[in-house]
C-alpha cells in the first residue's frame, strides 16, 4: 500500500545519502520539502512518520474545510487534511504525483495532502532567514517559522504544530480542537 | 541490609497491590458480617477467618518488609478478630467500626509504602490506632486476651496464632489450603533453582522464603505442626542466607528442594474432610550432613539444625508419594478455579487482533474475487472458520467480562460510613451482583455508583424523624440492582428517600438561564435531567459529602465516556430511581452496511426496527421542510444522512432509495439511504481525535475491501438532529 508511490522511492535514496556523521552533528536539521501550488515547503523530518500515494478518502463532516476525509492506512483510521484548501488554496485533483506525507506530531497522527514532495534537504540553523512580519499575520503566513534558500529556489519552513492546530483563520474561531 | 533496598522496593510494590486486592476482598465481608451480627447475633467464623487471613498475611509480609506500623496495627486487628473466632466475644458495631478503621489506615501506608518504600512516621498515628482497637477489646463484655497486650513487630505470625481447636475448618478452607500451599511451594522450588543455577541470589532467597513463610503461616493456622516445623526449618537457613548475603551451597539448595517436596506429598496427601493431616513421614531427618556453612551464622538456634536435613533414600520415598498424589492434584486444579493475573493492555491487545482477524476473514469469505463461483468446500471450511473466528471471538471477550460484584459491595462500606455519619439508618440492598461487565466498564463505572449513591444517602433518605412523620420505616432502603436488558446493562439505583424536588429544580434551572424561556412546558424527565449539569445543585448548605453540584456532573461524563446513559425518574415524597444503561462491550457493534452516494454506513443492529422501499406518495412534507413518511399508517419523521454530512452523488429521490426505520427510547425515525448492503459484525474503531466530533457518528469500522464505514449513532442522531429540527 504505501510502496505504490514512485515520488516517495525517489526521495529514499536521499534519505541515504546523509551519512551518519552528518546526522550526529547537531547543527544541521533535515527538511522534507514538497511542492503545494507551486511553492516548496519544508517539514522538519523527525515529526514524518511515512508517505504514501493518495488514496480513496472516506469523506467525514468536519466544520473544518481542508478535512478531506479518513483513509484506513494498515488497519489504522488516519484524518487527512488538504494542504491547499489550508493555506486558502482552491483545491485540485488529485494527480498521481499527489502524496499523502503522514506526520505524527505529539502522539497526533495526521496525513497531509500535497501536490508532490521533492526532497530531503539540510539545513544550518544559520541559513534559516526569519520570515517577514507581515506575511506571519496573513492566514497561511502563520504557519512559516523561517525560509531558506537552496540553489536559488526559496523552501518556506512549516511549523507543524500551527499548520494543525492554529486553525482559527479559516474556521472563525473554532480552535477549541486540543 | 542496605544491599537488598532495590529489591525491597520491588518486594513493595507487591505487597501494596496485594494488601489493596485483599482489603477490597474483605471489606464488604466486614460489613456484612455487621448486617448479620446485628440482625441475628450470629456470625459466620469462616467471614471472621478471612478477615483474620488477609490482616494476617499483610502483617507477615510487612514483618518481612520491616515496616513496623502496619504490623502493629495489622497485630492488634488479628488479636480482636481473634476474640471473635474464639468466641470469647460478641461482634458489635464499635469492632466493625474500629476494623474499617484500621483497613482505611493501612490503605494510607500502602499509598506510603507504594511512594516511599517504608512507613515511618506513622508511628504515632498506629499507636492511637493500636490503643483504640486494644480499648474495643477490654470493654467489659469479655476478658482481655493475654496476648493481645503484647505488641509484636516480628513476621514470626505462627507462634502467636497456635492450633486452633475450636476453629471449624471446612472443605473449602483445606482445598484452598492446598492450593495455596502447592503454588507456595511451587514458588519457592523455582526461586530454589535459580539460586542454585548461580542467579544473583538475595531476590531468589527472598521468593522462596516469603513463599516459605506464607505456607508456614497457613500451617499453623490450619494446625498442621508437622509441616509447619519443616517449613520453619527451610525458613531459618534461608534467613540465614540472606543476613550473610551469601548465596547457599549447592548441597544445600537441594536438601531444601527435597524438602519442598515433602512438604508438597504432606499437602497433597490431606483431606478436604477435615481428617487430621497424614504429615509426611520422611519429614524427620534420618541423617544429619555437615551444618552448612550459610546457617552458622546461626548455630544457637534449635529448630534450624534438626528440621532441614534429609538423607536421599528418603527423598526417593517422597519422590514416589509424590507421584502418586499428583493426579489428585490435576484434578484439583481443574474443580479449584486457578486464576492467573493478567496485564489489562495484552487483553486489549488480544481484542484488537481478534477484531483484525475477524476483519480478515470477511475479506477472504466476502472476496470480491469469489463473486460468480460457487465452491463447495471452500464455503464449507470458510463456515467453519467462521464458527471459530466468532467462538474466538465470545472467549476473548469473555476473558474480559467481570462480575460487578466487586464495584458493588465496595459500596456497602460506603453506605454503612455515609448512613453513620448522618445518624441515618440504610439498607443497600444488591441484587444482580453477578452480571458480568466488560472490566473496563466496571471500573469505569465505580465512580458514577459512588456518586449517585452519596446523593441518595445524603439527599434521597429523610432522617429517621422525617421518616417516621413520612410514615415510613426508619431504615431507608437503597436498591442497586444490575441486569442484562437486550444488548445492554442496566444498573439502577433505588432509593425510598424524599425524591427529586421537581420544582425546586425547575427555579433553579431558570435562575440559571438553563431554560429557553421560548420553550413550553418540560416533561419531568427533562426537568430532572438538570441535576446532570456542572455545578447544579439545590442543596441549600454544602455539606462534606454532597452539594457543590459536582457529582452527577461526573456521573453524565462517565457515562458518555462508556457510550451509556442516564435516566432519573423520581415521585416526590417515595424516592427516586436512577437508571443507566451501558453497552455490553465497547469493542463490537453487529450492524447493517448501508450505501449512501459513493460512501458506506453501518446502523447498529440494535436500533433497526425495519427498512422498507417508500413510494413517493407516501412521504409528506410539512411546512418548516421536514418530511413524514407514513409507515403502516405511522408517520415517522425522515432524517437524509446524505444532507446531514453533505455526501455527494447520493439517492435524492425517496421513491428510488430504502428508508430504515430505527427506534430509540421509544421514539422511531426513518434514515433515508441509497440502499441496503447487509449485515456485518464490525469491530469499532474510534474516530481520530483531530476530527473533533462527527455529528451522530459513533465511531467508525473498516471495511473487508479496505474502505472505511461511519458507524451511524442513533442516539446522537436523534437527540441533536430530530429534537432540534422539532423545538
Amino acid at each position: 500500500m504505501s510502496a505504490a508511490n514512485p515520488t516517495s522511492e525517489a526521495a529514499d535514496p536521499r534519505l541515504q545519502d546523509v551519512s551518519p556523521d552528518e546526522v550526529a552533528a547537531e547543527a544541521v536539521s533535515q527538511f522534507l520539502t514538497f511542492v503545494v501550488a507551486d511553492e516548496a515547503y519544508g517539514l522538519p523530518i523527525n515529526y514524518i512518520a511515512e508517505i504514501i500515494g493518495a488514496q480513496r478518502f472516506t469523506s467525514v463532516p468536519d466544520p473544518r474545510p481542508f478535512m478531506k476525509g479518513v483513509i484506513n492506512l494498515r488497519g489504522t483510521v488516519i484524518p487527512v487534511m488538504d494542504v491547499r484548501v489550508r493555506l486558502a488554496m482552491e483545491p485540485r485533483d488529485i494527480t498521481e504525483r499527489s502524496c499523502i506525507v503522514v506526520v505524527d506530531f505529539e502522539d497526533t497522527v495526521v496525513g497531509l495532502l500535497v501536490d508532490t514532495i521533492s526532497d530531503v534537504v539540510e539545513v544550518l540553523p544559520a541559513a534559516i532567514e526569519p520570515a517577514p512580519k507581515r506575511s506571519t499575520e496573513s492566514a497561511c503566513g502563520s504557519i512559516v517559522t523561517g525560509l531558506v534558500q537552496i540553489e536559488d529556489e526559496v523552501k518556506i519552513l512549516v511549523d507543524l504544530r500551527r499548520l494543525l492546530f492554529d486553525v482559527e483563520d479559516l474556521t472563525g474561531g473554532n480552535n477549541d480542537e486540543h | 541490609m542496605s544491599d537488598v533496598q532495590d529489591e525491597n522496593q520491588e518486594l513493595c510494590v507487591d505487597f501494596v497491590t496485594e494488601s489493596r486486592e485483599m482489603i477490597g476482598e474483605v471489606e464488604p465481608v466486614l460489613v456484612e458480617l455487621e448486617t448479620e451480627a446485628s440482625s441475628s447475633g450470629e456470625i459466620d467464623t469462616s467471614q471472621v477467618d478471612a478477615i483474620f487471613r488477609a490482616f494476617h498475611s499483610m502483617k507477615g509480609s510487612g514483618g518481612f518488609l520491616d515496616l513496623n506500623n502496619l504490623v502493629a496495627v495489622t497485630h492488634q486487628a488479628e488479636s480482636l478478630l481473634d476474640l471473635f473466632r474464639k468466641g470469647e466475644a460478641s461482634l458489635e458495631p464499635q469492632h466493625i467500626t474500629v476494623l474499617c478503621k484500621a483497613m482505611d489506615f493501612i490503605l494510607e501506608l500502602l499509598d506510603q509504602i507504594e511512594n516511599e518504600f517504608h512507613d515511618e512516621g506513622r508511628e504515632d498515628d498506629a499507636q492511637a490506632l493500636v490503643a483504640e482497637i486494644r480499648a474495643e477489646m477490654e470493654t467489659p463484655s469479655f476478658e482481655a486476651d493475654e496476648e493481645a497486650a503484647r505488641p509484636e513487630a516480628e513476621a514470626e505470625p505462627s507462634q502467636e496464632v497456635g492450633v486452633e481447636d475450636e476453629l471449624e475448618i471446612t472443605d473449602d478452607l483445606v482445598l484452598s489450603f492446598i492450593q495455596d500451599a502447592q503454588e507456595q511451594l511451587e514458588s519457592a522450588e523455582t526461586a530454589l533453582l535459580e539460586l542454585d543455577q548461580g542467579d544473583s541470589g538475595i531476590e531468589q532467597i527472598s521468593v522462596a522464603f516469603r513463599s516459605l513463610h506464607s505456607l508456614k503461616g497457613n500451617c499453623g493456622f490450619f494446625g498442621y505442626a508437622e509441616m509447619e516445623r519443616t517449613a520453619h526449618g527451610m525458613e531459618t537457613i534461608l534467613d540465614a542466607a540472606r543476613d550473610s548475603g551469601v548465596a547457599p551451597e549447592s548441597e544445600v539448595i537441594s536438601q531444601l528442594l527435597q524438602q519442598v517436596d515433602v512438604l508438597r506429598v504432606a499437602a497433597n496427601g490431606l483431606h478436604p474432610d477435615g481428617a487430621a493431616p497424614a504429615v509426611s513421614p520422611p519429614a524427620t531427618p534420618s541423617a544429619a550432613p555437615p551444618e552448612p556453612a550459610v546457617s552458622t551464622e546461626k548455630p544457637a538456634d534449635p529448630p534450624a539444625s534438626p528440621a532441614p536435613k534429609e538423607a536421599a533414600p528418603a527423598v526417593r520415598d517422597a519422590d514416589a508419594a509424590q507421584t502418586a498424589g499428583q493426579p489428585k492434584q490435576k484434578e484439583k486444579r481443574k474443580t479449584s478455579a486457578g486464576n492467573i493475573r493478567v496485564d489489562l493492555e495484552k487483553l486489549d491487545s488480544l481484542m484488537d487482533l481478534v477484531g483484525e482477524l475477524i476483519l480478515a476473514e470477511t475479506m477472504v469469505t466476502h472476496n470480491p474475487d469469489l463473486e460468480g463461483h460457487h465452491f463447495e468446500d471452500f464455503q464449507k471450511a470458510s463456515l467453519q472458520l467462521n464458527r471459530i473466528t466468532r467462538a474466538l471471538q465470545d472467549v476473548a471477550m469473555g476473558v474480559r467480562m467481570v462480575p460487578i460484584a466487586g464495584t458493588f459491595r465496595k459500596m456497602l462500606r460506603l453506605v454503612r460510613d455515609l448512613a453513620r455519619k448522618q445518624g441515618k439508618q440504610v439498607d443497600l440492598q444488591l441484587v444482580g451482583e453477578d452480571t458480568e461487565i466488560d472490566k473496563t466498564v466496571v471500573e469505569a463505572i465505580a465512580d458514577p455508583l459512588v456518586h449517585i449513591i452519596r446523593n441518595s444517602v445524603d439527599h434521597g433518605i429523610e432522617g429517621q424523624e422525617d421518616r417516621a412523620a413520612a410514615g415510613k420505616d426508619a431504615t431507608g432502603r437503597i436498591r442497586l440492582e444490575a441486569k442484562h436488558q437486550g444488548g445492554e446493562i442496566w444498573i439502577s439505583i433505588e432509593d425510598d428517600g424524599k425524591g427529586l424536588n421537581r420544582d425546586a429544580i425547575l427555579e433553579k434551572a431558570r435562575a440559571k438561564g438553563l431554560i429557553d424561556p421560548a420553550r413550553g412546558e418540560l416533561s419531568d424527565s427533562e426537568i430532572f435531567r438538570f441535576i446532570f449539569d456542572a455545578g447544579f445543585s439545590t442543596a441549600a448548605k454544602v455539606t462534606d459529602v454532597s452539594g457543590r453540584g459536582v457529582g452527577m456532573d461526573v456521573v453524565r461524563r462517565n457515562i458518555d465516556k462508556l457510550k451509556g446513559r442516564v435516566d432519573v425518574s423520581s415521585t416526590q415524597g417515595q424516592g427516586s430511581t436512577i437508571t443507566i444503561r451501558l453497552p455490553l462491550t465497547l469493542a463490537i457493534v453487529e450492524g447493517m452496511l448501508v450505501g449512501v452516494g459513493g460512501s458506506v454506513y453501518t446502523i447498529p443492529l440494535l436500533a433497526i426496527q425495519e427498512s422498507v422501499s417508500p413510494k413517493n406518495e407516501d412521504v409528506t412534507k410539512l411546512s418548516d421542510g421536514q418530511e413524514m413518511a407514513n409507515i403502516r399508517g405511522k408517520l415517522l419523521p425522515v432524517l437524509r444522512i446524505h444532507e446531514l454530512h453533505g455526501v455527494a452523488d447520493a439517492e435524492q429521490e425517496l421513491g428510488k432509495g430504502t428508508l430504515v426505520v430505527v427506534e430509540e427510547h421509544g421514539s422511531s425515525f426513518a434514515i433515508f439511504v441509497d440502499e441496503l448492503i447487509g449485515q456485518r459484525q464490525t469491530v469499532i474503531k474510534a474516530l481520530p481525535d483531530y476530527l473533533g466530533s462527527v455529528p451522530g457518528v459513533s465511531g467508525c469500522s473498516i471495511l473487508s475491501n479496505g474502505d472505511i464505514s461511519m458507524i451511524l449513532d442513533v442516539k446522537a442522531l436523534q437527540g441533536e438532529w430530530l429534537a432540534g429540527g422539532k423545538a
